[in-house]
């Protein structure tokens, strides 16, 4: 009986400490890109952008003349950017940059916005937001994994800080408190 | 034999292709509203200008047209849109959703606006004048709800 339970609990061990050492990489992925993106009322978590507002004397060009525009977002310092430009219906001149864009306004009132991808944390968000199939198999794995560290991982102690002692409440508290978030949320 | 084989691949690589291209009628995001009516839950192509990406996860275009009419279009099948497409023309085939607008429709999304974006905001004034505009246009129809048409994208491609 003894000698089962030893080899029961060796096997956790090492199940344990074998997926862990392989999902390390993906539970820092997950876990930075899923803070970044929890907080994205906040900040866009994986696009740096940079506003700046400015005024230019508008009487000298025709905003409606594809040529002037261009002359506008070339003083603007932008020409290598320009993609494109409309004119909307109000007679602000919206022009689409490579990365950004700016709004002049009929009064003269430009606004200029300008983005970068954040750099590894743009693409640690690229794949926690599923990019493919493949990767979709991927990381039900490592949700399974995960699954897989939790079981071993409340057996993987004996004597007073074990599953069936002070283990207990610790494991208890992680199921009772989103359980309370679950109640107060839905209610 | 070689010759017999080659025909063979290149008709094989033409049946592929053929049953990859999908008939649809091609419509320009300012037609969509006259025309949205008729295609709903049908697939179409959606032609128009990437006017913005929703920073959320790209899970959204707005695609505007020359007249200044614009269509949603969510992501569907596309894990996301990336933020490079604004500025680009676009041709989305794309099915056509209805979301039928009714009384406690707007009224869950007046609660949801001033949950989300605060009493008082800019945002939130915005949100509510759009709401108002719906119940006008609610108390004139005679379905008990407004409909607005939006699209789920299968593929894009720039043109």
């Amino acid at each position: 009986m003894a000698g089962k339970t030893s080899k029961w609990r060796y096997w956790f061990r090492v199940i344990h400490r074998d997926v862990g050492y392989f999902l390390f990489g993906m539970t820092i992925i997950y876990s930075i890109s899923g803070i970044a993106l929890n907080h994205i009322r906040d900040w866009d978590p994986s696009y740096i952008k940079v506003k700046k507002s400015i005024s230019i004397d508008t009487s000298k060009y025709n905003l409606q003349d594809e040529k002037d525009i261009i002359k506008i977002v070339d003083v603007l310092g932008e020409a290598t950017n320009y993609k494109k430009h409309r004119i909307t219906r109000s007679g602000e001149v919206k022009v689409y940059l490579r990365k950004g864009s700016i709004v002049i306004s009929p009064e003269g009132e430009v606004e200029i916005e300008k983005f970068e991808k954040r750099l590894v944390l743009a693409q640690m968000n690229f794949l926690h937001y599923n990019p493919g199939r493949a990767w979709t198999w991927f990381s039900d794995a490592f949700a399974f994994g995960l699954i897989l560290l939790g079981v071993t991982g409340i057996f993987l102690v004996k004597g007073k800080h074990s599953i069936s002692k002070i283990g207990l409440i610790y494991t208890l508290l992680g199921i009772i408190i989103p359980l309370i978030f679950l109640y107060f949320y839905v209610r | 034999m070689k010759n017999v084989l080659l025909l063979i691949l290149i008709g094989f690589v033409g049946i592929v292709s053929a049953q990859k291209a999908v008939k649809a009628p091609v419509i320009k995001v300012d037609n969509f509203e006259a025309k949205a009516g008729k295609y709903v839950d049908k697939k179409v192509y959606l032609t128009g200008l990437c006017d913005h990406v929703c920073k959320h996860a790209g899970k959204k275009i707005h695609l505007v047209g020359k007249n200044d009419a614009m269509v949603e279009i969510m992501a569907g099948d596309i894990e996301k849109f990336p933020k490079e497409l604004e500025g680009e023309d676009l041709k989305v085939l794309c099915t056509v959703m209805e979301e039928r607008i009714d009384a406690k429709y707007l009224d869950e999304w007046e609660k949801e606006v001033k949950q989300n974006h605060g009493e008082g905001t800019e945002e939130c004034k915005n949100n509510v004048a759009e709401i108002n505009k719906y119940r006008d246009q609610l108390k004139n129809s005679k379905k008990g709800y407004v409909p607005s048409y939006y699209a789920e994208a299968i593929s894009y491609e720039k043109i």
